[in-house]
């Protein structure tokens, strides 16, 4: 059963396009938002009135694949603005974040998990479809 | 010998027999001999007396004797006046008798002439039968021939008393008198050779002390050499006087000049650098404590306000009730030791960071392209081309990007080698090179590259780090310029300025983020999120080989464009 919405958070193109197939081949969502980095995702999930009319029922997206390493404001960066943003408004409650990095760094897994939205960490690159619509399916139940 | 061992050696060959040892054993003998030689004196003189008497013995015999041949011819006229001499007779034996000390008998016997004194005892008692038959002849109990007989008897018995004596005493006093002689000679011997093993022996001692001076006085040069020329400083602390005394190094070490003031302690006190006090108190608590070796690090600070490390080593003094006495130690300065170690632990930062982050930037591409073949291959199968077209461009691309990486990765090891090959840099044809090849590279981009070089003489420096850092300047013009224009241009100018030649590249591109202003030449800073071509590394480099060719470059930077100045000294 395909999700509503999700968002990937990532600067480099190849990457979300290849993501982005990934979802579409494994039916994991209908809709699949990009942004290229932080400060446009805040700027994307903060913009209620606009976004929920342009997509309704899909907005705000259920599942955000977070990139680490961007320009601008980096995956880290984004977490904190975004914590804060949940506590605002819980509009975000059901969204669930995974992270979605090339870093097998031990110190930035940690440091993902002390937010607890943040639910998975993905090393880029899965190997198949299959692979991820499991990983998505924990991830939201369904 | 080893110089080390020089002091060693001669310090620990003592004579066991001291001088004064050899001296006080002199001196023993020599009272002896004079107290043998004091006793021999007194028994000569003793026996010289008995003599006498033996002389007084003959003489009163021989009045005795006159006495017997007038009574044997009735011309006695008394018998007292025989009675006198025989008690004249009896005195000398009674008198040797009674001077013969106990000391004297024992020398006697020694000698084997004790028998003199039974003669005398024999003599008082033939002395005092003579005396007992003159009362039996005045109480007529002998008659006339009897008492004769008897007195002849008398007169023959005292003078073989006598001249048993003589020889006997005489004896005596030769053989006392060979001892004292003896005694004499033996003891000369001993104060002659006993004199001359000890002036050897002062000799000897003196000689050693001698070397071991010298010993002591090259192994003090050597120390002080070497002290001088590693520029080590010891300092010697009286626990108990808590009087510290500084060598010349010392002085240097703390930045002062040598006073004679006795407070070296307050001096000390005040150079250290007052983050590190307590520390260094604690660590003098314990090591005179005995729980660890004093071996540390601190900064002082000297009078004129610069900071310096300093190492300290010391040994603790006890003595015998296990009380420290003395901190004897020594210090130097690890400054310059410390800056290096400053340097090469930013080096290896600055590598390990790079280290990672290249493999990872390496990596990145290489598992995309791995991505989009398999993408490709599905869509040739499900006959989607023209997304087949677009999965080859990104290919295509992430090479490119890789092939950067590489190229800038093998810059990396001439960037940090100090190099000097100077040639003559012709500026014009330089520019010239770097366009055609920009050109190609970034056709799509558009962007004219303009450059103007008014140089009297062509540059001399180092030809590589020049073009990278023109290559690198100009093709981030390139890169970041701004889509929206639409004459696109970086201008690249190069003149001389005094001593130094300066270039000028300016564009009318994106510019640099003001955020980003303060670091554009630390490593892996990209700035521009839709542009991430590039490892990031390009600006670091740029400021690396500058560094090296002791050049400055500054920048200004608007969302109009960007223009880098740089000055290069000339290289004459």
């Amino acid at each position: 059963m395909p999700i509503a919405s999700v968002l990937i958070i990532d600067d480099d193109e190849v990457d979300r396009y290849a993501l982005k197939r990934l979802i579409k081949k494994a039916d994991i969502a209908n809709q699949v938002f990009e942004c290229e980095n932080g400060k446009v995702a805040l700027e994307f999930l903060t913009d209620f009135t606009d976004n929920t009319k342009k997509y309704p029922g899909e907005f705000p997206p259920i599942l955000i694949f977070l990139d680490i390493n961007m320009p601008i404001m980096d995956g880290f960066e984004f977490l904190e603005e975004y914590s804060k943003l949940r506590d605002e408004n819980k509009l975000f409650n059901p969204t669930v974040l995974t992270m979605f990095s090339s870093s097998t760094n031990q110190k930035d897994r940690e440091r993902a998990f002390t937010y607890k939205f943040v639910k998975e960490y993905i090393v880029k690159f899965p190997a198949s479809a299959e692979e991820l619509k499991e990983t998505v399916s924990s991830l939201t139940g369904t | 010998m080893a110089p080390e061992n020089e002091l060693k050696i001669n310090s620990s060959a003592k004579s066991k027999w001291s001088v004064s040892k050899k001296l006080t054993t002199m001196n023993i003998i020599i009272i002896i001999s004079g107290t043998i030689g004091i006793i021999g004196a007194l028994q000569l003189a003793k026996g010289s007396s008995f003599q006498q008497l033996n002389f007084l013995h003959v003489k009163h015999n021989n009045q005795f004797f006159d006495d017997v041949l007038a009574f044997k011819n009735h011309d006695l006229k008394n018998l007292d006046i025989l009675t006198q001499h025989v008690n004249n007779i009896r005195k000398q034996p009674k008198e040797c008798l009674e001077s013969a000390g106990w000391f004297d008998r024992l020398i006697m016997t020694a000698l084997g002439t004790d028998r003199a004194l039974a003669l005398c005892r024999k003599d008082i008692v033939l002395a005092d039968r003579i005396l007992e038959d003159i009362q039996k002849y005045q109480n007529a109990e002998i008659n006339h021939e009897s008492f004769l007989l008897e007195l002849n008897r008398a007169v023959r018995g005292f003078r073989q008393n006598s001249n048993d004596f003589e020889p006997l005493i005489a004896t005596t006093v030769k053989s006392i008198f060979l001892i004292i002689f003896y005694m004499f000679c033996i003891k000369t011997c001993f104060v002659i050779l006993g004199g001359y093993f000890i002036n050897r022996s002062v000799s000897n001692d003196y000689q050693k002390l001698k070397s071991t001076e010298e010993a002591l006085k090259r192994t003090l040069e050597r120390h002080d050499l070497s002290l001088e020329v590693s520029k080590v400083g010891i300092w010697d602390w009286n626990l108990t006087t808590d009087e510290l005394i500084w060598d010349n190094q010392m002085y240097s070490l703390y930045g002062m000049e040598k006073s004679n003031l006795n407070t070296t302690y307050d001096i000390w006190e005040t150079s250290l650098h007052p983050e590190d006090k307590e520390r260094r108190k604690d660590e003098i608590s314990d090591a005179l404590d005995g729980k660890k070796n004093f071996d540390t690090e601190f900064r002082v600070v000297w009078p004129n306000g610069q900071v310096k490390f300093i190492r300290a080593v010391a040994l603790v003094h006890k003595n015998d009730n296990g009380k420290p006495i003395r901190m004897l130690g020594v210090n130097w300065d690890i400054t310059e030791q410390k800056r290096l170690e400053e340097i090469l632990k930013r080096s290896n930062d600055e590598l390990n960071q790079f280290a990672y982050r290249t493999s990872h930037d390496l990596k990145a591409p290489l598992i995309r392209v791995d991505s989009l073949t398999h993408f490709i291959e599905e869509d040739l199968e499900s006959g989607n081309l023209p997304e087949v077209k677009e999965n080859v461009r990104r290919i295509s691309n992430q090479v490119k990007k890789l092939s950067t990486l590489v190229g800038e990765i093998l810059h990396l090891s001439q960037a940090d080698v100090e190099n000097k090959n100077y040639e003559e840099i012709d500026f014009n044809l330089l520019l010239k090179e770097i366009r055609e090849n920009l050109d190609q590279i970034f056709a799509a981009e558009n962007v004219d590259i303009i450059f103007e070089v008014s140089l009297s003489k062509p540059f001399l420096g180092e030809k590589m780090r020049i073009k990278q850092v023109l290559e690198n300047l100009i093709s981030n013009g390139v890169k970041y310029s701004n889509p929206e224009r639409s004459n696109k241009y970086v201008k690249i100018n190069v003149s001389n300025e005094n001593q130094q030649i300066k270039i000028v590249i300016s564009d009318n591109g994106l510019g640099i983020p003001k955020e980003f202003q303060g670091k554009i030449f630390s490593m892996f800073q990209r700035f521009h999120p839709g542009i991430s071509f590039g490892s990031g590394l390009g600006m670091s480099f740029v400021k690396k080989h500058l560094d090296y060719m002791g050049g400055e470059i500054s920048f200004k930077s608007s969302d109009l464009g960007t223009q880098f100045d740089i000055l290069l000294p000339k290289n004459l």
